[in-house]
């Protein structure tokens, strides 16, 4: 085909991994350039350091200090080991730290399940005593005084059996199975 | 994350963050074989839906199931099944081979937050959606969208519609639809799913009672199966190998495991467009696999802007990077961004319409157990890896990327992050609305449509075609072995069982039609042996004296040599005169023997003609037309007529245009030709009888019927004239150049191709297609359909494949089934098609 067009994702156009690879005054920082993500974990790897210094403070300033550089150079740099990839980085360890930490139980409606631990349900209800006797056992006379219903063995069931109407086809596949059904 | 809809009314969805969603269903455009002006036009339809849109959008394609029945249903519309039971019992089966298999078509859903209307309306609705969260504390009844806000909403949404192309038919959603979309993607992978919902439009005021969105139902989600391990085990903290979603829904036994993954990145040099069909790709698959996509389209003045700052910051980079590697470090990425942005401007100013298309594309597949879920993620994977697409199922965002699946869902950051930068247009070269439909919306079932992974049953309705005005007629061009004959007796069988008339001719030594025709119960088949014949073929008996002198004369002329207008023509015309016939009692062409004998004896020219008859007459094919002990062919009682011809020989078509070579014809060939002339006409007597009846003509091995003049006409006026009188004519052959010159080939509306071996041919049988004669479209029809294996014999699996391009002009890929009842199936089978007479 000679007016072969090609279509592409342009995203790159747009997303692409900014540095730091120079001061103000245009001169290089070295080591450089440095992705934004480099220079966000250095930085706070150094204000961390820096202002936990009392913590763990060798005692010489100037040591502290080549430590806190060093350590927050360390970061950096093992940061830029990170592959780039298209996404977000910092989303994508958001995301994966989310996925290690989701409910145990799932979410119903929006809500994680926290099941309730089994526990006993205690109650209690007073049962009436009984009113009185004698009614009772008049009336167990009464009864014992009818005859014997016991030869209501005939089945009267003819006169409610169900009556089997065929139902009304009302589609014409329904028409195809009732026939079949009767050729059957 | 809750299911969003607070109310619903018709097609809008009111959702609890406030923002009313409009829904259409979509249709699929048709798409699958074509000519790339097809093509084109199905991209740019495309391209003109996704220019229409601003701000943000879902384009919702799922796989939804079809019903059996609903299939049969359409089988057997128009059939009263008491009088056809043959076809009810074919129909019967089919549900139960139905049964057995996955069908399934895809269906599409656009669905747009209205981010117009005035600011009035929409904070009204911020203030009710507030309002009812309130209420829902207080466990309060709901309340529903007041009439004027409905009102401004729907015609809000009324302006969204009128943008979207016509050619994709958008209908609004029903709340029904809703509710299967929500239940579907609760029940990914389960095969759980009833059919979609169809709407006939039902507007507000009928369905109050799912106004309330409590039929929605709500999902217990668990990212990653946390709750299939222990608490206690170390592994819940690992979730790297369990990026999926267990979803569990209130209408299922058991959960759906879920894997959604997002495109995030296409090849860098891009793909070619039309051709790389890379959102469709997913149809080609034999698994379901459901997509959606988040857009957020931009006007090209904006996106200018954009990229004017990103231009800016471009050259800081380059800046800030200088001095890095010139070849390896990051310095020589700037390098492409910057080809990216030029490109990027270029295409964005192609055209004033253009817009920028950020797009999410999600695509999800399930499955009743995690493994089986994450496999077919990796199937999908891997195969858009192998063009360069890559997909990515993000860590820890399963669970947005399957709310961001659905309507009334805000974008969320993660889809954000996911999506892909490109322009409208390039962006629909992944022609994500797609059908691949064809056939008719009811009829026989021809095959399965195999044009992508899911196969769908093929109807044809060849009667309801012509009672639409338009033709029934259909034309099959296959090698030999390739399913031609089955094709066309299968279609025969189903036109009988359903109450139509079939005739056929067949010049196979093995009689294949008439051992077909006689194998079929319950139907009157009359067999026309030429050379042994049955029943009398005399056209004074069999059409009566009106219609059959004019045959006669004709049959002659052709047989005889007599033309109608010398002297021995003037004679014949004279005594086939209704009233001299009448008087002399010539009812037969026995009698006009014995009638030419005494009249004879004084004239001259009736004692020639007496004597040129009884050339043929004598011979033993004469006795099909002077045999008077045979009984004539009844017409009004048959449904079936089959005349089997081996025996009868033709002259080619130089023996008929060289006059040297026409005199020295043997008697068989000078008779053959006249007989098929005939019988061709007696034919279309039969076939155009009755109106009301449809009645189809089976003329296998064309070349028979189309190497006389009057042959092919007698095709044509089938062709043509056919759809007059309920009556079609199926053709079959190697070479679509024996249906006739071009115009008779043009009016075949309906046309199969299968495997065609020969170059050669397979070229014109693309061509009579109507496909670009390309060596793709040919190389398939040589090799790709129901191709040979290594024992000389296509797998049963692939047997009876081809090309079709059914009556609206859609083409596709199908493959034939057989009958369903297995003594049909054998007569259709029973084809010895080698032992086919040379002539």
């Amino acid at each position: 085909m000679a007016n072969e067009e090609i279509a592409r994702f342009y995203t790159r156009s747009r997303r692409f991994p900014k540095m730091i690879g120079r001061m103000t005054d245009g001169s290089r920082i070295p080591g450089g350039p440095y992705t934004l993500t480099q220079v966000g974990f250095g930085g706070v790897a150094l204000m961390g350091l820096l202002a936990t210094r009392t913590l763990w403070s060798t005692g010489a300033t100037l040591l502290d200090l080549a430590i806190t550089v060093g350590v927050a150079w360390g970061v950096t740099w093992l940061v830029g080991l990170i592959p780039m990839t298209r996404r977000n980085l910092v989303l994508a360890f958001v995301g994966a730290v989310a996925a290690m930490f989701k409910p145990h139980g799932g979410r119903y409606q929006g809500r994680p399940i926290r099941l309730a631990r089994p526990h006993q349900a205690i109650g209690s209800s007073r049962v009436p005593p009984p009113v009185t006797a004698p009614q009772n056992a008049e009336l167990e006379d009464v009864v014992t005084e009818q005859p014997p219903a016991l030869p209501a063995r005939s089945p009267q069931r003819p006169a409610t059996a169900p009556v089997v109407t065929p139902r009304t086809a009302v589609s014409a596949v329904e028409r195809l199975l009732q026939q079949t059904k009767n050729t059957n | 994350m809750r299911i969003p809809a607070a109310s619903f009314a018709g097609h809008l969805m009111w959702t609890r963050t406030g923002t009313i969603w409009a829904t259409w269903r979509l249709q699929g455009l048709p798409h699958g074989y074509g000519t790339d002006e097809l093509r084109q036009l199905v991209l740019g339809q495309h391209q003109a839906l996704f220019q229409s849109l601003r701000g943000e959008a879902l384009l919702i394609g799922l796989c939804a199931t079809s019903d059996p029945v609903d299939i049969v249903d359409k089988m057997l519309a128009g059939v009263d099944i008491r009088q056809h039971p043959e076809w009810a019992e074919e129909c019967a089966l089919t549900l139960d081979s139905l049964e057995e298999i996955a069908l399934g078509e895809r269906a599409y859903w656009l669905s747009i937050p209205l981010s117009a209307g005035s600011w009035r309306t929409r904070s009204r609705a911020a203030w009710r959606a507030g309002l009812e969260q309130f209420r829902e504390q207080l466990a309060l009844p709901r309340t529903t969208p007041p009439e004027s806000e409905i009102a401004a909403a729907l015609a809000a949404a009324q302006e969204i519609e009128n943008r979207i192309p016509a050619d994709f038919f958008a209908r609004p959603a029903t709340v029904a639809e809703y509710v299967w979309m929500a239940l579907h993607s609760q029940h990914r992978g389960l095969d759980v799913d009833g059919p979609i919902p169809e709407a006939d439009n039902v507007g507000i005021a009928e369905v109050p009672a799912t106004q309330l969105p409590t039929a929605m139902p709500n999902p217990w989600l668990d990212e990653g199966g946390q709750s299939d391990l222990s608490p206690t085990e170390l592994k819940r903290f690992l979730p790297f190998n369990r990026r999926y979603l267990k979803v569990q829904s209130p209408h299922a036994d058991a959960p759906s495991y879920q894997v959604m993954q997002a495109v995030v990145g296409g090849p860098k040099g891009g793909w070619v467009m039309p051709g790389v069909e890379w959102i469709s790709r997913v149809e080609q698959y034999e698994l379901d696999v459901d997509w959606a996509i988040r857009l957020t389209v931009t006007s090209a003045e904006a996106v200018k802007r954009r990229n004017k700052r990103a231009e800016e910051q471009l050259l800081d980079q380059v800046d800030q990077q200088s001095g890095t590697l010139a070849i390896t470090g990051s310095g020589s990425d700037l390098e492409q961004v910057a080809e990216t942005l030029a490109a990027y401007h270029a295409s964005l100013n192609a055209s004033d319409k253009e817009v920028e298309v950020q797009a999410t594309v999600i695509y999800a597949v399930g499955g009743p157990d995690p493994d089986t879920a994450l496999a077919r993620a990796r199937y999908i994977a891997a195969d858009y890896k192998a063009s360069d697409f890559l997909l990515e199922a993000p860590l820890g965002g399963q669970e947005e990327l399957w709310w961001a699946m659905q309507p009334g869902v805000p974008t969320s950051r993660i889809v954000r992050d996911l999506s892909q930068i490109t322009t409208g247009r390039e962006f629909a070269s992944g022609l994500p609305i797609v059908s691949t439909a064809l056939g008719d919306d009811r009829g026989i079932r021809l095959g399965d449509n195999i044009t992508t992974g899911r196969h769908t049953p093929i109807l044809v309705d060849l009667f309801g075609n012509i009672q639409a005005d338009s033709s029934g007629s259909f034309g099959v061009v296959a090698e030999l072995g390739a399913g031609k004959s089955v094709l066309l007796k299968s279609v025969a069988g189903d036109v009988l069982d359903r109450g139509g008339l079939i005739v056929a001719l067949d010049r196979t030594v093995a009689r294949e039609y008439a051992t077909f025709a006689e194998s079929l119960p319950g139907t009157s088949t009359r067999v026309i042996d030429m050379l042994e014949p049955q029943w009398s073929l005399d056209p004074l008996r069999v059409l009566g004296p009106r219609k059959g002198a004019r045959m006669v004369q004709s049959l002659f002329s052709l047989m005889l040599g007599i033309q109608t207008m010398d002297t021995r023509g003037v004679q014949l015309s004279g005594l086939l005169e209704a009233e001299y016939m009448e008087t002399h009692r010539i009812t037969s062409l026995g009698a006009l023997i014995e009638h030419l004998r005494e009249l004879g004896e004084q004239n001259p020219v009736a004692a020639e003609l007496l004597g040129l008859i009884r050339v043929v007459a004598t011979k033993d094919f004469g006795a099909v037309l002077f045999d008077e002990s045979l009984p004539p062919l009844d017409l009004k009682a048959v449904d079936a007529v089959v005349f089997t011809t081996h025996g009868l020989s033709l002259p080619d078509r130089a023996e008929v245009e060289n006059e040297h070579l026409f005199k020295q014809m043997p008697i068989e060939k000078i008779v053959g030709r006249a007989m098929y002339a005939m019988l061709a006409q007696l034919t279309r007597e039969v076939c155009f009888m009755d109106r009301h009846r449809f009645a189809l003509a089976i003329f296998d091995e064309t070349h028979h019927i189309s190497a006389s003049r009057d042959g092919q006409a007698e095709l044509q006026t089938f062709f043509r004239d056919g759809r007059k009188h309920a009556a079609a004519a199926a053709v079959g052959s190697h070479d679509p150049h024996d249906f006739g010159d071009e115009v008779t080939r043009g009016l075949i509306p309906i046309r199969f191709v299968m495997r065609q071996r020969d170059e050669t041919l397979a070229k014109r049988a693309v061509d009579w297609l109507g496909l670009p004669v390309s060596r793709e479209y040919v190389r398939e029809v040589m090799t790709d359909l129901s191709p040979i294996g290594s024992d000389r014999k296509v797998p049963v699996e692939r047997r009876g494949e081809g090309i079709m391009r059914d009556v609206r002009g859609r083409y596709g890929k199908f493959r034939k089934t057989l009958p369903a009842r297995p003594d049909r199936r054998q007569a259709v089978l029973s084809t010895p098609s080698a032992s086919v007479e040379i002539s």
